[in-house]
């Protein structure tokens, strides 16, 4: 075995450290999964009172509002007191393919104790590229005990609430394109509700991508 | 989670202690060091014509090698980059929740000075800036920054005539900012640092190093729920130092 005298081997070192360092520093991030989602919505654009495409449609004035959310920088849906509700989408309902007949939705919200969220959801079946009137179907979902402090995300389970007379989803399991047509967001209770971000997708879809090196 | 979290940076340590204690001392063993002077009764060079016993004529000097800067040195400059882990905790779970994506890698650079205080104990000043960030998808990413600065105690001991390893610490005051959609808010920060480094000559009087350690960076309740912007974690460092 060839020896390795002392100055040959304090260069390999020297190599080896910045072999680990460039190896360290080009562990970076992955690409994010395209996921197709039906509702991305931050709540980050204001118009008037409220965050854009959002109206409030019951409750008294000045119940629903734009505000500052968990940071100076996100900003959200406020409802406040109780029998308030809001319509939107305000962000670009996109369609997409669900396989499993059920949806689920993600948030970022934060409730004041005792206070309780209600969010319904109009879909559509896409046909062909174009929004049918065929078939349509409600969704819902309960937050009974909605966290009090911003946190983790929430993940809402959306169940079908009506079968329409015209045989609308929520009467089977389809396999099938739709687009979101309405987004409801009622609260009962004390207090108030911020309701930072929304994302409405496939059961099982909206899981948060890992990074890896 | 916070067991594994946990585990992960004794780990981490242990490995750094192993580092210091097995590697660094075999590697030193290759140093190239002068041979032992072949030396005759009287302490002079061997030589056939030995003195006889009795005798006191005067002796020529030993020649010995002049100790290294690294011996000699009272002060140094150092300046390193570094890579690290980091502690996810609650305002990671609110980021997600806003639809940002994790955040498993922070870095940053720092700069100190130290003085040699006495013996092999060094003291001084160091000013440290850490980051990291949370992607977001189709989106600003949110970023954390943590400036400190604190007080640092080294250990430093001499393994050969180039090689060095040693431990430090320190503990200081800062302040850590997060900005979300161009927007910051900061918070007041406490900084802590414990290590261990191995250091060897490139060129006298600068020196290369790297370091393994724990830095605890986190700023304090920058929001109404309480979250603390955390830029702490098991970082490995490497960087250059200038003695004088």
């Amino acid at each position: 075995m060839r020896a390795v005298s002392g100055s040959h081997l304090q260069r390999r070192i020297a190599w080896a450290l910045v072999a680990l360092i460039l190896v360290a520093l080009a562990c970076g991030d992955d690409d994010a999964p395209q996921v197709p989602r039906l509702l991305y919505e931050d709540f980050e654009t204001r118009c008037g009172d409220l965050p854009c495409g959002w109206d409030q449609i019951a409750g008294t004035s000045g119940q629903a509002r734009y505000a500052t959310g968990f940071h100076a920088g996100e900003h959200g849906l406020v409802l406040e007191g109780s029998g308030v509700t809001a319509r939107g989408p305000g962000g670009d309902p996109m369609s997409a393919l669900v396989t499993f007949g059920g949806l689920q939705a993600r948030l970022a919200v934060r409730c004041d104790a005792g206070a309780t969220l209600v969010l319904r959801i109009g879909v559509r079946e896409v046909a062909d590229g174009t929004v049918g009137g065929l078939r349509a179907d409600s969704f819902e979902g309960r937050l009974l005990t909605p966290p009090t402090t911003w946190g983790a995300p929430v993940f809402v389970n959306l169940n079908a609430a009506s079968a329409l007379a015209d045989g609308g989803f929520g009467t089977s399991a389809p396999t099938g394109s739709i687009v979101i047509d309405s987004v409801t967001l009622t609260k009962t209770g004390p207090g108030q509700c911020v309701i930072d971000h929304l994302e409405i997708d496939d059961v099982g879809t909206l899981v948060v991508s890992d990074i890896s090196c | 989670m916070q067991a594994r979290g946990t585990m992960a940076r004794v780990s981490a340590v242990a490995a750094s202690l192993l580092w210091v204690l097995c590697v660094a001392p075999a590697a030193a063993q290759w140093e190239t060091s002068p041979p032992p002077p072949q030396t005759g009764q009287y302490g002079a060079p061997a030589s056939p014509w030995e003195a006889p016993p009795g005798h006191t004529a005067a002796l020529p000097p030993v020649q010995l090698a002049p100790p290294s800067l690294l011996e000699t040195a009272g002060f140094l400059v150092q300046t390193s980059f570094f890579v690290s882990s980091t502690a996810v905790g609650e305002l990671d779970g609110a980021l997600r929740a806003h639809g940002y994506r994790s955040s498993d890698r922070a870095w940053g650079g720092n700069a100190s000075c130290l003085w040699r205080a006495v013996g092999v104990l060094w003291l001084g000043g160091r000013l440290e800036l850490r980051a990291r960030d949370w992607d977001r998808d189709g989106g600003v990413p949110a970023s954390a920054l943590g400036l400190s600065g604190m007080g640092v105690a080294h250990l430093r001991l001499v393994t050969g005539r180039s090689f060095e390893v040693g431990i430090s610490a320190g503990a200081g005051l800062g302040g850590a900012g997060l900005e979300v959609n161009e927007s910051t808010e900061v918070a007041f920060a406490v900084a802590l640092h414990a290590g261990a480094h191995m250091g060897m000559n490139i060129v006298e009087p600068v020196r290369a190093f790297i370091s393994l350690g724990y830095d605890f960076l986190q700023g304090f309740d920058f929001n109404e729920s309480g979250h603390d912007i955390d830029l702490s974690g098991v970082a490995f460092a490497a960087g250059l130092e200038v003695l004088q």
